[in-house]
């Protein structure tokens, strides 16, 4: 246990870690400033949750209209009046069809694939009404503002997402490779840890990327709120909410509410991150060479990117080769969502998860086992 | 004890060590062969870096192999090359090493004090180490290996890097260590060993050539040993005749000390030293 601590406490005192972190922060803090004009509608829709109007209806579409009065976007393609006028009669228009077609479009898919995308999407229509039924769909959120949504909903989740597996990796790399980069390998193995200390470090690696995307997540959305004022809008529920993304609403398996949405986001952020970082370990554990290892991975995962986009758009195994972990980061933001451009059929993330964290696990597991018999 | 019993070790078509045996008991065994000789090897094989091909190591008649962490607890090491965390203060560093080691918070906490002030480095402790000289580096890694309090304290060319000063004194802790210690000090510098080592072990043709005390490792060459001075010119001849172990110049004339088994007039006959049988050795 000593030992995890002390390799914990190395690496997140680590001027590493700090400038990984730094950097981190700093990208996603540009992008906050980079979209902090949407503020004034933000504050503006949570003010009205503030004076209780969480649904649009005929009755109160002046007083939401007047809400946003002069605060709207001068680029806005769709007017606060259009966008609001138009909730009620897309929520009856939209339907899981809609969905799979942009879907078919967006990754332009023929034959069986297609099919196979129209059979997914079937049980959205089911999400659908359910929110209809529950005034999820009519939800007061920002209007006419996709850039609002899209930051939270594709653009943060995205580099948090990136940012900490990417970190993950070079964490990874650090703490197990250490002895080896250090040349201190002969020292550490033969100490009464020795070659177990491997294992130890991989552990402690784990608990840093488990902190570090934790970390990364809540600070971001701790200045995301001190930007946008956010307040009770964290309380709108996510689901074919039809203010959400230009009408092409985020469809959510289960009514949830925006902020446990994205805690939801946050927790498969660390998890894609720890698959990352135990395939980082893999790669290292081979020959002990961190740069080799590193740009190996880095060409394993242009190769997986590139094969899942050139690969034939008629065929079943598309989705095979898109179960892959860099697919997997593109999901980020809409897990456990249907809709823009994201087939997600249900159990998709668990079983994702599982599948290559039993897989990672095992040739990890394997890799150490050999280690302990290696000549150093 | 330690014992090596008929150990091999093979590097896929090189074979490094070919049947060693020997057995190491408290006390100061100087390791003593030219570089690439498998001096390492034999160290890595001690300190279970390397797994033998054949044969086996025994600490106390069991396995080294079987008794795995109970065997490094024992165990102190420094190697030729050590790397560290520069950032790390000597304490720190230490600390780390010492959990590595599985070693008690509060008795950590007292070794730690206490080689540091051994070694010369209270006064720097705090310091970082990226800022220390390759000298106050050894110090530290010797420090490392004291900590445990080891019973097997292995060291890879140690004094590499010390000043004399700093040597002499590393030879002083040695020889207070050696009490109950089993000291492992492998390197080429015969001077190093040759008045702090119980017993010389000297690796030669992949195998151990002798392991005696320098006394009897030495009286091997005398009678043998001449020292004669000889022209410039007639050098070369006379480094054919005969193992030539070492020159220097006098004036005009080069002053040769070499081994030959038969005397002759004019030579001066020379005791020999752990010197003497190295080079002539390893020539």
């Amino acid at each position: 246990m000593r030992c995890r601590i002390e390799e914990g406490k190395r690496l997140l005192t680590s001027r590493f870690f700090m400038v990984l972190f730094a950097g981190a922060l700093v990208v996603n803090f540009w992008l906050l400033a980079n979209y902090s004009d949407q503020a004034p509608m933000a504050e503006a829709a949570a003010g009205l949750w503030e004076r209780g109007v969480y649904s649009v209806t005929k009755e109160n579409t002046e007083v939401i209209i007047a809400a946003f009065a002069g605060k709207e976007p001068p680029a806005a393609q769709i007017s606060v009046r259009r966008a609001v006028e138009a909730v009620p009669l897309m929520a009856d228009k939209i339907g899981a069809a809609d969905f799979a077609e942009i879907f078919i479009e967006k990754l332009r898919l023929a034959g069986r694939a297609a099919q196979a995308v129209r059979n997914a999407c079937a049980p959205m229509e089911g999400w659908l009404v359910r929110d209809k039924e529950n005034g999820t769909a009519f939800s007061v959120f920002v209007p006419c503002t996709s850039d609002f949504c899209s930051l939270f909903f594709r653009i943060l989740p995205t580099a948090c997402t990136v940012e900490a597996a990417l970190a993950a990796v070079l964490f990874m790399l650090y703490c197990v490779n250490a002895p080896y980069d250090r040349r201190s390998k002969e020292l550490v193995y033969a100490t009464k840890t020795g070659r177990k200390l491997n294992r130890l470090q991989m552990e402690s690696a784990f608990l840093v990327i488990v902190f570090f995307t934790a970390a990364l997540w809540s600070i971001t959305f701790l200045a995301a709120e001190g930007v946008f004022h956010i307040g009770k809008l964290w309380r709108v529920k996510v689901g074919s909410m039809m203010m959400l993304d230009s009408f092409y609403p985020v469809v959510c398996r289960f009514s949830i509410s925006f902020g446990a949405y994205m805690l939801l986001q946050a927790a498969m952020s660390v998890c894609i991150s720890l698959l990352f970082g135990m395939a980082a370990a893999g790669f290292v554990e081979k020959k002990h060479r961190t740069a080799e290892a590193f740009f190996k991975m880095g060409f394993v995962c242009t190769a997986l990117a590139a094969a899942a986009e050139i690969f034939p758009r008629d065929s079943m195994l598309l989705f095979a080769i898109r179960f892959n972990p860099v697919e997997f980061i593109k999901k980020a933001g809409h897990y456990f969502a249907g809709g823009a451009g994201f087939l997600s059929v249900k159990y998709y993330e668990a079983a994702f998860i599982l599948c290559w964290g039993v897989l990672l696990l095992a040739f990890l597991a394997v890799r150490y086992k050999r280690f302990l018999m290696e000549d150093i | 004890m330690l014992q090596i019993q008929n150990v091999t070790k093979k590097y896929q078509n090189f074979t490094a060590l070919e049947h060693i045996n020997l057995e190491f008991e408290n006390g100061i065994y100087g390791l003593l062969a030219p570089n690439g000789a498998g001096k390492t090897t034999l160290l890595k094989l001690i300190t279970t870096l390397l797994f033998p091909t054949e044969g086996e190591l025994f600490y106390d008649g069991v396995e080294i192999k079987k008794l795995d962490a109970l065997y490094r607890e024992k165990l102190g090491f420094l190697p030729q090359d050590f790397g560290y965390y520069r950032e790390y203060t000597p304490e720190k560093y230490l600390h780390y090493i010492g959990v590595l080691k599985g070693m008690e918070q509060r008795k950590l906490r007292e070794k730690t004090g206490e080689v540091l002030e051994l070694l010369g480095l209270s006064e720097q402790k705090n310091k970082k180490m990226k800022k220390f000289s390759g000298g106050m580096i050894q110090r530290v890694g010797i420090a490392q290996a004291l900590l445990n309090d080891p019973q097997i304290l292995v060291l890879d060319e140690p004094t590499a890097g010390l000043d004399p000063k700093e040597r002499m004194r590393f030879c002083k802790i040695l020889t207070s260590l050696s009490k109950d210690k089993t000291v492992l000090l492998s390197t080429h510098i015969v001077s190093d060993v040759e008045f702090t080592a119980n017993r010389i072990v000297m690796l030669k043709d992949k195998g151990v050539y002798c392991n005696d005390t320098v006394e009897n490792i030495c009286k091997g060459l005398e009678g043998s040993l001449f020292e004669t001075a000889v022209e410039e010119r007639a050098l070369p001849e006379w480094e054919e005749r005969y193992q030539v172990v070492s020159r220097r110049r006098e004036g005009a004339a080069i002053i040769v000390r070499f081994i030959s088994r038969h005397a002759e007039a004019g030579w001066k006959p020379v005791k020999p030293g752990l010197e003497d049988v190295f080079l002539s050795l390893y020539r």
